[in-house]
């Protein structure tokens, strides 16, 4: 996804002349960029604090701004994404690589959505795959205002063949009736392979890809709700502040519904190799699903 | 009808002379001889632009004068080179007792409408913080004479937060919410309703996060970031060719944060030629900053006390530099500041000194 992140940069470089993006020098994500557009790409060794300042000194000359870098790093300068970028609505686009704990255990980040939720007037998007996140970074281009976007640093499996996105609407991957699964970023690929595997028990599930968690697509999440009566939250997170969060807060209030969630429990960073480790795969999610299916 | 040698011409006569010659130049042109002997400025455009902007006189008036001024060869133009007055221009800018401005001090109407503005300023906050009950007279005066020197000398118009030629002014300092307001009314920014309370202070604060308060085109809400947020502006200035500057209007307590000296090292690095960071502080400082801004490779101009004068020579003398530059303020001790505050007398004999 890194890869098809600096492609789509370089299009859109193009499209946008007042494209800019600045990066930590000694760890330079979009070199594609940098190549193509040496003018609009700044580069400076210094901590991440320092890259958010120059970001929002370009946003208020009237430029956008991609600030990419390690969603770990990202969450050490979140006062002042909150002070600076969040409060006065800047145009900086944040995209944190996530790194997956099959590559790197020790810095991956199960917070980054938690964090960034509350930090008034952003938007949060999770791409489920190379070609979602093509549309998904030309809609977050197209509008005004702070947005935090995580982007896999691996190229994943691939969910979609040809999708269209729209900001704050969710993607319906899979129709179904009997239970929601509602999933985002790599997870989506997952809720896939268990409903394929639920449909054996005889369940039809419904596979949703919200790939923005904030705003949150209320109105998908109660057609669900409704239509369905159980939902599980599928996502490469915290079970604590992310997306689960997100939907257990707007259900109790529009639409009681059972719900499970799938999500990090408690993540130290020792210890755990892999998904399975993290209770992160589709024989978890079956699971989940069997249990709300009882309690509906 | 026989003429008397030059030299034997007595004191009225030269008076004589000289007033003769004065009238041969019109206001504008005495303003640019005046500023091209003071200062070296990079090129004509450059020293064009720069008075423009200081005394708010359209580019193509000064254009044409300056054309008059080589005609007459007073002034001599090289392209892409520091514009000279010439020998004959010397002897003639002599005559008409026209000198360079550190040696005889600002123009007297800019320092006497400084002071003007800086009175009515500090009347209207004593007011506002005796009558609420609230609010610290020592911030908010601290950066009040740095603001309105620069909003009325540096000629700032409304703030918009797209790309224009005006410089830019970053706030990187908290609790200064009265001085902003009444820095801004009182140099015709916000609309005065003669209402000027804590409530105005709120609502303006309210807006600002959505709009943007006129006149000023970021405030930092963190500590020391102001600094970080115009090396971006700056940076934004210098790769799209406009030649505008970017002041950045801190207090002494930034300086124990590492987060400046991240950002002065980036404006050297990054050759920030066009950015300018006002510190105000009572010179209790930790380390020893001068030394640190030195080694960066910044250009240090320190001014004592609050003289509004001294801080417009400063504010000339950055101008023409060809590195970041940051003139450091001492007000001195804190106690000894609110006490002179409130003697109006004393600080304007210590204005026209």
């Amino acid at each position: 996804m890194r890869l098809a992140f600096g492609k789509t940069l370089v299009e859109l470089g193009l499209k946008y002349k007042e494209l800019y993006v600045v990066e930590v020098a000694s760890n330079v994500i979009a070199p594609i960029f940098a190549e193509n557009f040496p003018e609009r790409f700044v580069s400076v060794d210094v901590g991440v604090q320092g890259l958010i300042g120059i970001a929002a000194g370009l946003a208020v000359c009237g430029k956008k701004v991609v600030v990419p870098t390690y969603t770990g790093l990202l969450m050490s300068a979140w006062e002042l994404i909150k002070n600076t970028i969040g409060n006065t609505r800047l145009n900086v686009k944040l995209v944190g690589i996530h790194r997956s704990i099959n590559n790197d255990h020790l810095s991956s980040c199960y917070e980054d959505f938690a964090f960034m939720r509350v930090i008034p007037n952003i938007v949060i998007e999770s791409p489920a795959d190379s070609v979602e996140l093509r549309c998904c970074l030309e809609e977050v281009l197209g509008v005004e205002g702070p947005v935090y976007m995580r982007v896999y640093e691996d190229e994943g499996e691939r969910v979609y063949d040809d999708c269209v996105c729209r900001l704050g609407v969710a993607n319906v991957v899979r129709d179904g009736f009997d239970v929601g699964i509602i999933a985002t970023g790599y997870m989506v690929f997952e809720a896939l392979k268990a409903a394929k595997e639920l449909k054996n028990y005889g369940i039809d599930a419904a596979v949703l890809d919200f790939h923005t968690i904030k705003p949150l697509d209320t109105n998908t999440l109660i057609k669900y709700a409704r239509a369905t009566g159980a939902l599980v939250v599928a996502e490469e997170h915290n079970i604590l502040g992310g997306l689960g969060s997100s939907v257990a807060e707007t259900l109790i209030k529009e639409y009681p519904t059972p719900t499970e969630f799938v999500g990090v429990k408690e993540f130290r960073g020792y210890g755990v190799k892999s998904l399975e480790d993290l209770g992160l795969t589709a024989s978890d999610i079956v699971r989940a699903v069997k249990r709300v299916m009882k309690v509906r | 009808m026989e003429t008397p040698p030059i030299s034997s011409l007595g004191v009225s006569s030269v008076d004589v002379l000289r007033g003769v010659l004065r009238r041969g130049f019109n206001e504008n042109q005495l303003i640019i001889l005046r500023e091209l002997c003071s200062y070296d400025y990079r090129s004509l455009t450059h020293a064009l632009r720069s008075i423009s902007r200081k005394y708010g006189i359209p580019l193509s008036t000064l254009k044409t004068n300056t054309k008059i001024l080589k005609e007459l060869g007073i002034i001599e133009i090289n392209k892409g080179k520091t514009p000279k007055i010439t020998q004959t221009g010397k002897v003639v800018l002599e005559l008409i007792n026209v000198r360079p401005i550190n040696n005889v001090g600002l123009d007297y109407r800019v320092v006497k409408g400084l002071s003007e503005k800086i009175r009515l300023a500090r009347d209207y906050i004593r007011k506002t913080i005796t009558e609420s009950y609230v609010g610290y007279s020592e911030d908010s005066l601290s950066v009040m004479d740095v603001l309105i020197t620069l909003y009325l000398y540096r000629g700032y118009g409304v703030g918009d937060r797209g790309l224009s030629l005006r410089d830019k002014l970053v706030v990187s300092r908290k609790y200064v919410n009265p001085t902003l307001y009444t820095a801004l009314t009182v140099v015709g920014l916000v609309p005065d309703d003669g209402v000027l309370s804590f409530k105005g202070f709120e609502e303006l604060i309210q807006k600002y996060s959505e709009v943007g308060i006129p006149g000023i085109d970021f405030i930092s809400q963190s500590l020391s970031h102001g600094l970080l947020v115009g090396c971006g502006m700056a940076l934004a200035l210098k790769r799209d060719g406009i030649p505008a500057k970017v002041y950045v209007v801190g207090g002494s307590e930034d300086l124990i944060d590492e987060r400046l000296w991240d950002a002065v090292s980036i404006a050297s690095r990054l050759g920030l030629d066009n950015l300018v960071l006002i510190t105000v502080g009572d010179g209790r400082l930790v380390g020893d900053p001068i030394l640190r801004w030195c080694i960066s490779g910044w250009h240090v101009v320190s001014v004592e006390g609050r003289n509004p004068t001294e801080l417009l020579r400063a504010l000339n003398e950055v101008d023409t530099v060809r590195s970041p530059s940051v003139i450091a303020i001492y007000t001195g001790n804190n106690k000894e500041v609110l006490t002179k505050e409130y003697e109006l007398s004393t600080y304007d004999k210590v204005l026209y000194e």
